[in-house]
């Protein structure tokens, strides 16, 4: 191992630019890392959420009286505890309905007259397949007008999309660090042939290959981890001044988009993986071009 | 019986850059272990090549070079640091690291060996103090003059107690009573067994020494060099 640099990497004007480009890189992935992590995390709950459950909306007739609309509900209970592979079958209470129609039509605005269905929350066991078709018929049949919603279709729709996204942040990820690698592969490179006379000296000295090797991939560590820790400091800083200016956003609308404790771990050791992916590039650069030019 | 060791073997080599003629021909010579020679000639005669053939800088076009009694052809990359080690250069334009204070030069090659440290910091201590640079032990080599440097590189070449020792002008900077001097060192190492090889212009120190010349001219070996001008 090199006790000491002999060669004269860090003090060179021409590479003093890389650690602002690794930084930009490093800002740019954090940033692309923590939206992957985000829609991963929503099509998760989403998926999870909305797997087991399914919602049966009971209309009622305009003229029916509230005895009769409460009857009409319970016989849909019965209808659906009756039915194998259901869980349990919460009828939403009303003031829970008008909690959540609330942001669109103004606090107070609900009452007895508007035509509004009630919502049975259905809850289906685990590992456990409903035949949708067949208590669909048996629910119209004891209760004329009801229907069941499983959430299947825009489920998936919505679950594809965020997917996709996910995927296209990978994909941005990837592009990112190929640059950023290639940046440090060239600029390794580049270092060599300005010290071309001092590697030859070293050879001439009796320096293994790994000597030299070594030299220029502690430089490209030291490099990575000085724009990577910049880069991603910012890009942590931009994530938390979004959650904080987003934290007052109505969760019932959406799921939740926020960072888990564990994701901001896995953010702040981006710098950490971004230098070691450095240092091996620099080491594959510098014990090839050795060997076929030395 | 006693077995000699041919430290440096030559067999009808030749060396030419490209296509461009043969700046080296069939040269053919041996260098005992232990043994002390001048490489002398006018500019252009080879003296450099010969040299950086012998460092294994160079690969010679046809012929056969052994090093300490192998076959330099066979010798594998892996093999060629190890050894190098056992070769000293003085090069002729000293190939000090600007960046590095005289100190740092002069035990690059013990760190490259992997010493400790602490036998570093003796040995380039004592050498340092020996050539006479103990007071410029951080002064980096842009800082020096062209003596300076010259030592620099001299005591660079002899910290790891090589078994073959090259030097292309060791003494073209420095005036005759150092360039004396000098070579009482390197004369000091050919006694602990150093096999030495000098190329030089300076005949006052080839006649003052006496040892025995490989003398090129044209980029052949003349086995009868001129006699000395006083």
């Amino acid at each position: 191992m090199a006790n000491k640099a002999d060669l004269p990497l860090s003090e060179d004007a021409s590479t003093r630019f890389v650690p602002w480009i690794v930084g930009v890189m490093a800002y740019l992935v954090a940033l692309a890392l923590a939206a992957t992590l985000i829609l991963s995390n929503i099509a998760a709950e989403w998926k999870v959420g909305l797997e087991d459950t399914l919602t049966i909306q009971v209309p009622n007739p305009e003229d029916a009286t509230t005895e009769e609309k409460d009857r009409r509900l319970l016989t849909a209970v019965r209808v659906l505890l009756a039915t194998p592979g259901i869980e349990s079958a919460r009828p939403i209470p009303l003031d829970e309905i008008a909690e959540m129609l609330e942001p669109w039509l103004g606090a107070g605005a609900y009452s007895d007259e508007l035509p509004l269905p009630r919502v049975i929350d259905v809850k289906i066991m685990e590992n456990t397949e409903v035949d949708i078709d067949a208590l669909s018929i048996a629910l119209r049949k004891a209760v004329p007008g009801a229907s069941v919603e499983d959430h299947v279709t825009w489920r998936n729709t919505l679950i594809l999309l965020f997917r996709a996204l996910e995927m296209l942040a990978i994909v941005i990820i990837i592009l990112i660090g190929t640059v950023a690698l290639a940046a440090i592969l060239f600029t390794t490179r580049f270092i060599l042939a300005v010290h071309h006379e001092v590697v030859e000296l070293l050879h001439l000295i009796g320096a293994h290959d790994n000597y030299i090797a070594n030299q220029f991939q502690k430089h490209a560590f030291r490099v990575a981890l000085k724009g990577g820790f910049g880069g991603t400091a910012c890009a942590l800083a931009t994530l938390f001044t979004i959650s904080f200016l987003t934290r007052d956003l109505d969760a019932s609308l959406l799921p939740s988009a926020g960072l888990k404790w564990w994701h901001w771990l896995v953010l702040a050791a981006l710098p950490i993986a971004e230098s070691y992916s450095a240092m091996l590039t620099a080491r594959i650069t510098i014990m090839r071009v050795l060997k076929r030019s030395f | 019986m006693e077995i000699t060791i041919n430290v440096v073997q030559f067999e009808n080599i030749g060396v030419r850059y490209g296509t461009g003629p043969e700046v080296l021909s069939d040269i053919t010579f041996e260098l005992q272990d232990g043994s002390f020679h001048f490489v002398t000639g006018p500019s252009g005669a080879g003296k450099s090549s010969l040299l950086k053939l012998m460092y294994l800088a160079l690969q010679p076009s046809r012929g056969l070079i052994k090093l300490f009694d192998r076959n330099a052809a066979e010798i594998t990359r892996e093999q060629l640091p190890v050894l190098r080690r056992q070769i000293g250069v003085v090069f002729q334009n000293f190939r000090l690291i600007d960046r590095l204070s005289t100190f740092d030069n002069v035990a690059l090659p013990l760190r490259i060996a992997g010493k400790r440290e602490n036998l570093i910091q003796k040995y380039v201590g004592e050498l340092l103090d020996w050539v006479g640079l103990a007071d410029h032990v951080e002064a980096r080599p842009p800082t020096l003059s062209g003596g300076q440097q010259q030592r620099v590189a001299i005591a660079r070449a002899v910290i790891g107690r090589p078994r073959l020792l090259l030097a292309d002008e060791p003494t073209g900077n420095v005036d005759d009573q150092i360039a004396v001097r000098l070579l009482y060192l390197f004369e000091e190492l050919n006694r602990t067994g150093t096999t030495v090889v000098i190329a030089t212009h300076n005949e006052f120190l080839v006649k003052e020494f006496g040892h025995p010349q490989l003398h090129l001219e044209d980029g052949r070996l003349n086995t009868n060099p001129p006699a000395k001008q006083s």
